[in-house]
């Protein structure tokens, strides 16, 4: 992480009768589009609403932009709710411009505003038609329009793909993505792995209201230098002899066995010339021999899981 | 997406202060009630009945001045203006049905959070529609009797202008906390519900059930009278206009009924509020 964290938060507690949605969570987040990932129940809604003040934490403590004055902090933060909130009797005109007044824009400024956020989260003409005759995807992007109809410094935006369609779904990442480029803070709060890999830089992985894990996301894929998958062919007892060779200097974290073949996930070959020398002595052929490639997925489950190799 | 999307652009403008965001919530309540047929309707039924027919006859049979007596008394020829009960019943109506989805529809479409999300506070909140509700009740409660009077006055036969104009004041007075009083109990109820229409029937209920309560009890003790906000209302209008309330009415227990009628539900308001949106 590079440069002071927009988002600090410090050993946070919140409890909602025997429920902890947040047992001492610590996190920095830092500028740029910020994946919060977890099932749900995990406690990710729970920290957004901490941090616009919706839910008072028993214990700790949170800054969001020091260099801003807490008292104007609301101003610089857009929401976009999980749930439907958008106001029924109002057409998307009326309710992002409203929301833009809200926020303290002048009524010339939350009208032209609320055109300008609405062509660009592609709303049509049917700004003008009443929201409750919306499909769910137009009501996601009406959501995502009037949380940045203020032009905000730190966006939250809690499961923005709810409901949509695949094409919508898309669309919609391209937005966060094109928002994110002007330098904000976006927090992507989902359960959706693919779609945090694909807009957000960082990512932070929360799970019985606890942090496990958090980095940058390439980071994160990459972490495993000489972790590699390797496929050799031979007898039980050949493939036997070999992985007990290998696991005297190696760690070799999973082993699936097929007929007279093994699959094998090996960690910290630094070099192949040793890994050829083991080989030759051990009456095993190599299949196949390559870097073991992460998906944000399997970051996920084996830190869910508690592989030793994610643990902080 | 469009063949050439539009890109997102920075906004540079000034934000406003906290009392622009308060005229913003107020105006949008006084622009959707007035367009709400309901509200419509009862204004126009109400200002004929209430307003417009003592108006045209302070203009027939013009007074000698604006006097407390045509206010709270009555005269042969004219009914209590203020505490007439078409006037009573008119301006619950109203405050029933411009408060009751100030604050229940926000709950319904749970459009409450992106108020919250903002820097509006719950105390700042409640302000707001409480006054955008007043806003609207004003208009029954505070403009129209201000129209009467000032109907009364030029046409008075008098010239003892300054009584009227003291009347006047007097009434400006009861009309404000006429509406006040009707807008923080419609708010409370609507507060309690997601339901608008159980907001507005509770409204109802809530002036007219302690009342009925009121006289079946107050022939055992008089004091009972009080449990109606509506007497309470009367008796106050009877302080404001320079008439003593009933002798045998406790006047401590009148004045503590009084600030529960108007504090009571300000109070329960605020806690509710808090507790919904904030989870406190």
């Amino acid at each position: 992480m590079s440069g002071t964290p927009k988002i600090q938060a410090r050993d946070l507690l919140v409890r909602y009768g025997d429920v902890i949605a947040l047992d001492s969570f610590t996190a920095d987040i830092p500028e740029g589009v910020v994946g919060i990932l977890g099932p749900n129940g995990a406690g990710k809604t729970t920290f957004i609403k901490v941090l616009l003040g919706l839910t008072e934490p028993q214990r700790g403590t949170y800054v969001i932009n020091a260099e801003v004055p807490p008292s104007e902090i609301h101003d610089i933060i857009g929401f976009m709710p999980e749930n439907e909130c958008l106001k029924g009797g109002m057409n998307a005109f009326e309710m992002v411009s409203y929301m833009g007044s809200l926020s303290g824009m002048s009524t010339i400024d939350a009208i032209q505003r609320a055109h300008e956020v609405l062509d660009f989260v592609d709303v049509g003409e049917e700004r003008y038609r009443e929201i409750s005759s919306y499909s769910t995807g137009m009501k996601q992007r009406v959501k995502l329009a009037q949380a940045i109809v203020h032009d905000p410094e730190i966006l939250m935006l809690d499961e923005p793909t709810n409901g949509m369609d695949p094409e919508g779904r898309e669309e919609m990442l391209d937005l966060i993505e094109k928002i994110g480029m002007f330098g904000k803070t976006i927090l992507v709060s989902s359960h959706l792995l693919h779609e945090v890999e694909q807009v957000c830089g960082y990512a932070a992985i929360i799970n019985e209201g606890k942090l496990l894990r958090q980095g940058n996301i390439k980071e994160l894929l990459q972490s495993e230098e000489g972790r590699y998958r390797i496929k050799v062919r031979g007898s039980k007892d050949s493939i036997d002899g070999f992985v007990r060779a290998l696991k005297r200097d190696h760690h070799v974290e999973s082993r699936i066995d097929e007929s007279e073949q093994a699959t094998l996930v090996v960690k910290g070959i630094d070099d192949s010339d040793e890994l050829l020398d083991l080989v030759r002595g051990s009456g095993v052929q190599i299949r196949y021999y390559r870097p073991d490639i992460l998906s944000l997925e399997d970051v996920f489950i084996e830190t869910f899981e508690g592989g030793e190799y994610l643990g902080d | 997406m469009g063949i050439d999307p539009i890109e997102y652009t920075p906004w540079h403008g000034n934000r406003s202060g906290i009392s622009h965001r308060i005229f913003v919530v107020i105006k949008k309540i006084f622009n959707t009630s007035v367009r709400s047929k309901g509200v419509i309707v009862l204004l126009l039924i109400g200002s004929i009945l209430v307003h417009l027919i003592p108006i045209i006859n302070a203009v027939i049979v013009p007074q000698e001045k604006l006097t407390a007596e045509i206010m709270v008394r009555g005269l042969p020829t004219l009914d209590p203006y203020m505490r007439g009960e078409l006037f009573l019943i008119f301006s619950i109506l109203l405050a029933a049905v411009v408060t009751s989805d100030l604050i229940s529809s926000d709950y319904q479409d749970n459009s409450f959070i992106l108020y919250f999300s903002r820097p509006i506070k719950p105390p700042l909140y409640m302000i707001s529609k409480l006054l955008g509700g007043i806003s609207v009740i004003s208009m029954f409660c505070f403009v129209m009797p201000m129209v009467f009077c000032i109907t009364v006055i030029s046409t008075q036969t008098g010239s003892d202008y300054w009584t009227s104009l003291k009347v006047m004041g007097l009434t400006a007075l009861a009309g404000l906390l006429t509406t006040s009083f009707f807008s923080v109990m419609g708010l409370m109820l609507s507060s309690m519900t997601k339901r608008k229409a159980y907001a507005g029937v509770g409204t109802f209920v809530a002036f007219f059930a302690p009342t009925l309560i009121a006289e079946i009890f107050s022939e055992f003790n008089v004091n009972w009278r009080l449990l109606s906000p509506i007497n309470v209302l009367h008796y106050t209008f009877d302080l404001i206009y320079g008439y003593d309330i009933p002798h045998n009415i406790d006047t401590s227990l009148f004045f503590v009924a009084l600030f529960t009628y108007i504090l009571l539900p300000l109070l329960i308001t605020y806690i509710v509020i808090q507790r919904r949106a904030m989870g406190k």
